[in-house]
C-alpha cells in the first residue's frame, strides 16, 4: 500500500500510536493492491453475519484502528467529547417513534395538490381520514380534482399559494389554523419539473428551481415548525423529492442537483428534529402517471409552446406505465405513519444508487495512517446516528406498503 | 396483514441484501448486474458496470428483454444482453466504456481560478497550484487577509492575480472570466471553494442565513459555469470544476442542517455536471475534506458574521498542533484529483465507516420486492434507473495509484 509520498508502505514498522497515528489496519498492509483490500474490507463487511448493517459500521472502525469511537458512537450514553468539549449527550438508541402514527382527524397541508403526486397524495390523506388542505395555483386543474376526493370523506380545504411566497406561507398557516386549529402534516410537493442542464440554464431558470425544489422546503419548516412543537401533537414534514435525488440518472442537472438538495435538508432535519416530536421523510418516486411523466400535460412557462418537456419519451401503447397516484400517495402515508426517513417505492432504480454509493466509497483513500488527534476531533461527525437507527428501524418486520383507507 | 405475507416480504428483502453483496465477483459494479438479475431485470444490465464489451453496440439493440419477477431470470449479470430504449424512444446513443480522461492532466503554465483563497482550504488549494507551476487568480473579499496570504506564495513560481469577488454577485463572474482572458488568455480550472460556514440548524436559520448558505455554497457553482463554461469550451484546451464541498456533504453527522444540506446539494450539482460535460473536455470533482486546519476549524480566525462569538458548536483550539490536516497538503490533494479527474476527491478515510451507513439506510428503504415490478414501468424508466458515470468512476478508481503524491 501506499504513504503519503507514494512510497510502499512497510508491512511492519507501520505507524504507531507514538508516532501520533492510529494503527494502519491490518487488511491494509497486507493486501496485495488497493482493489484487492478494497473487496476485503466489503467482503468482511458484508460476509460475517454479526457484520451486518449497524454492526459493520463498528467493525469497519475496529479496522480502521478506531474501535473506540465506535463503542462511543453505537453504544449507549458515550464516554466523552472531544478535548475540550463537554461529554456527548447520550444517543437514542431507537429510530424516532412515529410522531404521525395515527391520521384520523389530523390536519394535512399538501403543496401542489391539485394534479400529479400531490393529488394522490391529497387523496390518500384524504381517504384516510385526514383533513386535507390542497395548495394550487391554477384554478382550472382545482376544479378538475376537487370531484376526485370522495364526499363523504374529512374535509377539504383549498388555499392558493406559492410556495416560493414566504409571506404565502405565513398566511396559509393562519387559514389553516383558523379552520381547523391545527397542522400536523406538511407535504412539500412542489416541484419545477424543468429538464434543463446545469450547463446550459438561464439564471432564472436556475433560481427558480432552488426556490421551488429546494428552498420551499427550508420555508415550510420556518413557518409551520415552530406552530407544530407548539400545539406538541405528532407532526411530520414531507418532501417529495424523485429517484433523481438519490440517483441522477436524467441528463436533467437542474431537476436531479435541486432534488438531491432536497433529501439532504430532510435529512439534515432529522438530525435536527429527532428529539422533538416532529417526524421528517424524503419520498423519492421513480415514475408516477402524471401529465409531467406521461407527457400530456402541463406547459413549462419557461419552455414556452412546449406542451411535453423536451427529452420526454413518447407515450407508449397501452395503459400508463408508472405507478398509480394514489398509489404513490398512500405509499406516502405508510412512511408517514412510519416515520420512514426515506420512502422509496421503485426498487428497480437501487442497483444504480448503490454504483452511486460505491463510486463514493471507494474514493476515500486507502492505506493512509489516520493521525488520532484528528479523528478525536471529529468524533462527533465520525458518524450520524440517523443512519444507524433507520437501520435498524427498517430490520423490522412489515409490509412496505398498506392501503391506508378507512 | 397476515404473517406469511410478512415473511415473504422479509425474505425478499434478506434475498436482495445477499444477492448484492455475496460473492467477491460482485463488489461494486459487477455486484450490480447481479442484483439487476436477482431483480428479474437482467436486460437492464447490458451497458454494464464499465467491464465488457457490450455497452455501445448493444445499446441500439433489440426490443427489451421481459422483465420478470423469477429471480435471475433474462440474461446472465453483466452480460451481452441489448438494453432497447424505452418504446417510442430512439436509440440509445452509445455510451462510454471508461469514466471521462482527465482534461487537465498537465497543469504547468494553465490559469487556475480559485474562490475565496485568502486563507483556510481555499490558500492551499491556490498554493498547490502555485506550486504546481500554475498561474493563480485568488479570490478574495477581505483584504487583511489576502495580505497576509501573498508572502505565502514563493516568488519563483508562476504568477498570482488576486481579484476581488463575491460569488454570488453573477456580474462579478463575468468580470472576472474577461479579466483573466485579458490578463492571461486562458482560464482552465475554477475551484468553487468560497462556503458559508454558518453552524445553524436548518430548523432555526433566519431567512437571510439560509439565503446566503444556499447562494455561496450551491448557487454559486451554477453562476461559475454559466459564466466560464462557455470560454472554457471555447478555447478547447481543456479545463476542469472543482467544489470545495465538505465531508458534510456526504455525511450530515454535524448538526447544522444549513451547512450540511447546501454541501449535499453542491456534491448533487457535481454529479450532475459530470453528467452533463463528461463528453467534453470539462473535467468535474467535488472535493469532501474532513477536517482541516484552517481558522474555521482550530477556531482561531475569522468572525462569523451572523455569530460574532464564533461558530456555535465548535470546540476551542486543543492544546499541541492543530488537529486537522494541512491546508496546503489539502489543496494538493485536490490537485491530485484534478489530474486524475477524479468526480470525488475525498481524503479523511475516517469517515468511511459513518458513509456507509448513510448508504445502508437509504438502499434498506427499498421496498422488499413482493410483487412483480410491472414489465412497461421497467421498460419506460431503462434510461434513468441506472447512471454510467458512477460504474465507469468505481472502474476508474481500480487502478492502481497512490491516493495522493505531492505536486
Amino acid at each position: 500500500m501506499f504513504k503519503k509520498d507514494g512510497s510502499q508502505l512497510p508491512l511492519e514498522g507501520r505507524p504507531t500510536r507514538d508516532s501520533g497515528s492510529c494503527r494502519a489496519p491490518s487488511a491494509l498492509t497486507s493486501g496485495t493492491g488497493s482493489v484487492e483490500t478494497l473487496r476485503l474490507l466489503e467482503r468482511r463487511r458484508f460476509l460475517c453475519e454479526g457484520a451486518l448493517y449497524g454492526a459493520g459500521a463498528v467493525s469497519i472502525l475496529a479496522e480502521l484502528g478506531l474501535s473506540r469511537y465506535a463503542v462511543a458512537q453505537n453504544g449507549p450514553p458515550a464516554a466523552g467529547g472531544r478535548p475540550g468539549m463537554p461529554p456527548l449527550p447520550p444517543e437514542p438508541s431507537v429510530s424516532q417513534p412515529a410522531p404521525l402514527h395515527d391520521l384520523k382527524g389530523k390536519v394535512a397541508y399538501v403543496t401542489a395538490s391539485s394534479d400529479g403526486i400531490g393529488l394522490g397524495i391529497a387523496r390518500a390523506a384524504s381517504n384516510a381520514g385526514m383533513k386535507v388542505c390542497i395548495g394550487y395555483r391554477n384554478e382550472e386543474r382545482l376544479k378538475a380534482a376537487l370531484p376526485l376526493f370522495k364526499p363523504d370523506n374529512a374535509g377539504v380545504f383549498p388555499i392558493k399559494h406559492d410556495v416560493t411566497d414566504r409571506n404565502g406561507w405565513a398566511q396559509v398557516l393562519e387559514q389553516i389554523k383558523n379552520k381547523y386549529g391545527r397542522l400536523h402534516l406538511v407535504v412539500n410537493n412542489a416541484g419545477s419539473k424543468l429538464r434543463a442542464k446545469v450547463s446550459n440554464a438561464q439564471a432564472d431558470e436556475w433560481d427558480n428551481a432552488v426556490a421551488v425544489n429546494y428552498t420551499a422546503t427550508y420555508n415550510s419548516v420556518a413557518v409551520c415548525l415552530p406552530h407544530m412543537l407548539e400545539h406538541g401533537e405528532g407532526s411530520h414534514i414531507v418532501v417529495t423529492s424523485s429517484m433523481s435525488g438519490l440517483l441522477p440518472g436524467g441528463n436533467l442537472g437542474v431537476y436531479t442537483a435541486t432534488k438531491i438538495a432536497a433529501v439532504g435538508l430532510i435529512e439534515a432535519l432529522r438530525v435536527e428534529l429527532e428529539g422533538t416530536t416532529v417526524g421528517t421523510s424524503a419520498f423519492c418516486p421513480g415514475g408516477v402517471n402524471t401529465d409531467n411523466y406521461i407527457g400530456t400535460g402541463e406547459e413549462n412557462p419557461y419552455r414556452a409552446g412546449q406542451k411535453r418537456p423536451p427529452g420526454a419519451p413518447a407515450l407508449p401503447p397501452g395503459p400508463p406505465p408508472g405507478m398509480d397516484p394514489l398509489e404513490a400517495g398512500e405509499r406516502v402515508m405508510n412512511g408517514v405513519i412510519n416515520n420512514d426517513l426515506f420512502i422509496v417505492t421503485h426498487p428497480e432504480y437501487m442497483p444504480g444508487t448503490q454504483q452511486r454509493f460505491d463510486a463514493m466509497l471507494a474514493s476515500e483513500p486507502l492505506g493512509e495512517a489516520i493521525p488520532e488527534t484528528r479523528t478525536k476531533f471529529e468524533t462527533r461527525v465520525l458518524h450520524a446516528g440517523i443512519y444507524t437507527r433507520e437501520i435498524e428501524h427498517r430490520k423490522k418486520k412489515r409490509k412496505s406498503f398498506r392501503s391506508v383507507t378507512v | 396483514m397476515s404473517k406469511k405475507e410478512d415473511t415473504q416480504a422479509m425474505r425478499a428483502a434478506t434475498e436482495l441484501d445477499r444477492r448484492q453483496f455475496l460473492g467477491t465477483g460482485m463488489a461494486f459494479g459487477l455486484g450490480t448486474g447481479g442484483l439487476l438479475a436477482s431483480l428479474g431485470l437482467g436486460g437492464c444490465a447490458t451497458r454494464p458496470a464499465g467491464a465488457t464489451s457490450a455497452s455501445t453496440a448493444a445499446a441500439a439493440g433489440s426490443p427489451a428483454p421481459a422483465a420478470s419477477t423469477a429471480p435471475a431470470a433474462s440474461g446472465a449479470p453483466g452480460a451481452a444482453t441489448a438494453a432497447a430504449a424505452p418504446p417510442g424512444r430512439p436509440p440509445l446513443p452509445p455510451e462510454p466504456t471508461v469514466s471521462q480522461p482527465p482534461p487537465l492532466k498537465d497543469l504547468k503554465g494553465k490559469v487556475a481560478y480559485v474562490s475565496a483563497a485568502s486563507d483556510g482550504i481555499g490558500l492551499g488549494i491556490a498554493r498547490a497550484c502555485s506550486n504546481a507551476g500554475m498561474i493563480v487568480v485568488i479570490g478574495y473579499r477581505n483584504e487583511e487577509r489576502l495580505k497576509a496570504a501573498l508572502p505565502l506564495f514563493k516568488p519563483g513560481n508562476a504568477g498570482v492575480m488576486p481579484f476581488k469577488h463575491d460569488v454570488t454577485d453573477r456580474a462579478g463572474w463575468n468580470q472576472l472570466t474577461e479579466q483573466v482572458k485579458g490578463k492571461y488568455g486562458k482560464l482552465h480550472l475554477v475551484v468553487n471553494n468560497a462556503g458559508v460556514k454558518t453552524l445553524r440548524q436548518a430548523s432555526q436559520a433566519r431567512y437571510d442565513e439560509w439565503d446566503n448558505a444556499v447562494a455561496v455554497n450551491f448557487t454559486a457553482i451554477y453562476n461559475s459555469v454559466a459564466a466560464c463554461l462557455p470560454h472554457m469550451l471555447e478555447h478547447g484546451e481543456g479545463g476542469h470544476f472543482v467544489t470545495t464541498a465538505s465531508m458534510g456533504g456526504l455525511l450530515p453527522g454535524v448538526n447544522a442542517g444549513v451547512y450540511t444540506s447546501t454541501k449535499i446539494a453542491a456534491v448533487g450539482i457535481m454529479e450532475a455536471l459530470r453528467v452533463e460535460l463528461e463528453s467534453t473536455n470539462i473535467g468535474t470533482s467535488v472535493f469532501c475534506p474532513g477536517i482541516v486546519s484552517t481558522d474555521n476549524y482550530i477556531g482561531t480566525g475569522e468572525q462569523n458574521p451572523y455569530h460574532p462569538q464564533g461558530p456555535a458548536g465548535m470546540p476551542p483550539r486543543p492544546p499541541g498542533p492543530a488537529p486537522g490536516m494541512d491546508p496546503l497538503e489539502a489543496g494538493e490533494r485536490v490537485l491530485n484529483g484534478v489530474i486524475h479527474n477524479d468526480l470525488f476527491i475525498l481524503s479523511h478515510p475516517e469517515f468511511k465507516a459513518g458513509m456507509k451507513e448513510r448508504f445502508d439506510a437509504i438502499m434498506l428503504s427499498t421496498p422488499a420486492v413482493e410483487e412483480p415490478i410491472p414489465e412497461p414501468r421497467v421498460a419506460y424508466e431503462r434510461v434513468v434507473t441506472r447512471c454510467g458515470i458512477y460504474p465507469r468512476e468505481i472502474e476508474h478508481r481500480k487502478a492502481q495509484r497512490p491516493s495522493y503524491v505531492k505536486i
